[in-house]
């Protein structure tokens, strides 16, 4: 059990999303950095399907009102319990009354905590997320608010032996070390966002300029960027013709071209529909990478095809079994 | 215990002779109530190795300390308890924990082992001074490495 300190703080409870109900207009909302939840859940040895809070404004501060060991995940920020420092993609245990401080990052943009057992909110339509758009799921289907507090779904843990590890914790390789980031051509600055991109529907009906661009130039995310897409900025993009289109589904992760040929990437609590064309479609094994870059900074795409995308995920989840293998080693090892 | 062992002396024998082969020095493995620890003879092994490491008390740390009676200061050989990768600064950091002559308190983590994807805190057992640092990031270590000095703070 936690009580939220940090007012209007914009996090919310994620899972892995609400999958299955994008035909009745559901979005699938969820973490955006789905990798980073999936760790923090590992480190504790929760279920995969486990609720976290995710954190996109800091400082973010919390009080712990009973014992409960916790990971934090995702951005690197300086976090602290009471007066000890917490190491990024790190687990570790809080005493009742703790205050936890998750401070401003000095990488990524989003910080996921985690809770022994993962965090206890009903489950709606197969998920704990937060649906922003329809205000419900997550807590009270809303952003924590100052005040708030959130119960964990506790587990029995086998207690280290030494109170010293106990209270220092350990943690995983931040997988940005683990997977090997995407080839850009030309080379990416090391501030770039890489991702892998599948051509889309209307990928055709572009000026072969723009489709040269739109793989070799950096593209800038603009402030107008949060859980619902990404408005990029960068040379327009035009078609060769006028594309008009109905309202059709669309997936986290399409690339759109708006009228003013400004791309824009529809994200975790995009709507589930929407008629603007389609360029291209950032793939599933990048997106927690999609999740973590700043606004300000560049993203670049690099072209891939059905085959790539599905061995990136493999890669993916080849990190996830090492990591679940080894902290289950290593907490087999204290028993 | 319930749970029998069954282990031949001629695979303890197969299992000494690798050890003397790679050269390590002994291979402990501890459960509730047994620790079984198999030890190559320092003559078995090469004749550059000092003598093996003294027991170091069990612990769930990554860092086990034994404690030498220096001459002047009671002085803390911090120790590696697991193989890995020496890491003197997170991975995603430049800073290290801790240089010489930095202020300790038990319990800081003064490093880190990466074993695979896994990163384990070494811990000071004891308030004090870094002496000296023993380990270089990127070293790979193994069990009983020793990996720091501390003169305990009077």
């Amino acid at each position: 059990m936690i009580e939220i300190l940090s007012s209007s703080a914009l996090a919310t409870v994620q899972d892995q999303g609400r999958e299955g109900y994008l035909r009745y207009g559901v979005g699938t909302a969820g973490a955006m950095d789905r990798l980073a939840l999936s760790v923090g859940n590992l480190l504790l040895g929760n279920p995969e399907d486990a609720a976290g809070i995710e954190i996109p404004m800091f400082p973010f501060r919390i009080r712990f009102l009973e014992d409960t060991a916790f990971a934090i995940t995702g951005a690197d920020c300086a976090a602290r319990l009471g007066e000890r420092s917490v190491l990024p993609w790190w687990t570790a245990q809080a005493s009742k009354g703790d205050v936890l401080t998750i401070g401003v990052p000095a990488s990524g943009t989003r910080c996921y905590l985690s809770l022994a057992g993962g965090v206890d909110v009903p489950v709606v339509l197969g998920s704990r997320s937060t649906q922003l758009r329809g205000q419900f799921g997550g807590y009270n289907g809303r952003q924590l608010q100052k005040g708030d507090v959130v119960q964990a779904v506790g587990l029995e843990q086998a207690a280290p032996l030494h109170e010293l590890a106990r209270e220092a914790g350990f943690g995983t390789v931040p997988p940005e070390f683990s997977i090997p980031r995407p080839l850009a051509v030309p080379e990416a600055e090391a501030t770039e966002t890489v991702v892998r991109v599948l051509p889309a529907a209307e990928y055709d009906c572009y000026q072969p300029e723009s489709l040269a661009a739109f793989w070799s130039e950096g593209w800038k995310v603009t402030p107008q960027s949060d859980r619902y897409g990404y408005r990029l900025a960068g040379p327009t993009l035009s078609a060769v013709r006028v594309i008009e289109k109905r309202s059709h589904g669309i997936v986290p992760g399409v690339i759109q071209v708006p009228h003013n040929g400004q791309p824009i990437i529809q994200l975790r609590d995009a709507q589930p529909s929407g008629g603007y064309p389609k360029i291209g479609t950032v793939i599933e094994a990048d997106l927690w990478r999609l999740a973590q870059a700043r606004i300000g900074t560049k993203l670049r795409f690099v072209q891939t095809t059905y085959p790539e995308a599905v061995a990136a995920l493999e890669d993916v989840e080849r990190y996830l079994a090492k990591v679940r293998n080894l902290v289950d080693l290593f907490r087999g090892s204290r028993h | 215990m319930t749970h029998k062992i069954e282990v031949q002396v001629s695979e303890l024998r197969q299992i000494t002779s690798w050890l003397t082969e790679v050269d390590i020095e002994f291979v402990e493995i501890s459960r509730p109530g047994t620790t079984i620890r198999l030890t190559a003879e320092a003559q078995q092994r090469g004749a550059l190795h000092e003598s093996p490491l003294p027991a170091v008390p069990g612990g769930g740390t990554a860092a086990a300390a034994h404690v030498l009676e220096g001459v002047q200061k009671q002085v803390t050989t911090v120790t590696a308890s697991s193989v890995g990768i020496f890491l003197a600064a997170h991975p995603a950091r430049t800073t290290p924990f801790v240089s010489v002559d930095g202020h300790v308190a038990r319990g800081d983590i003064v490093g880190l082992l990466q074993i695979a994807q896994l990163c384990v805190p070494v811990l000071a057992p004891i308030d004090g001074r870094v002496l000296r640092v023993l380990a270089t990031h990127g070293d790979k270590v193994g069990y009983g490495t020793p990996l720091f000095v501390l003169a305990a703070s009077a």
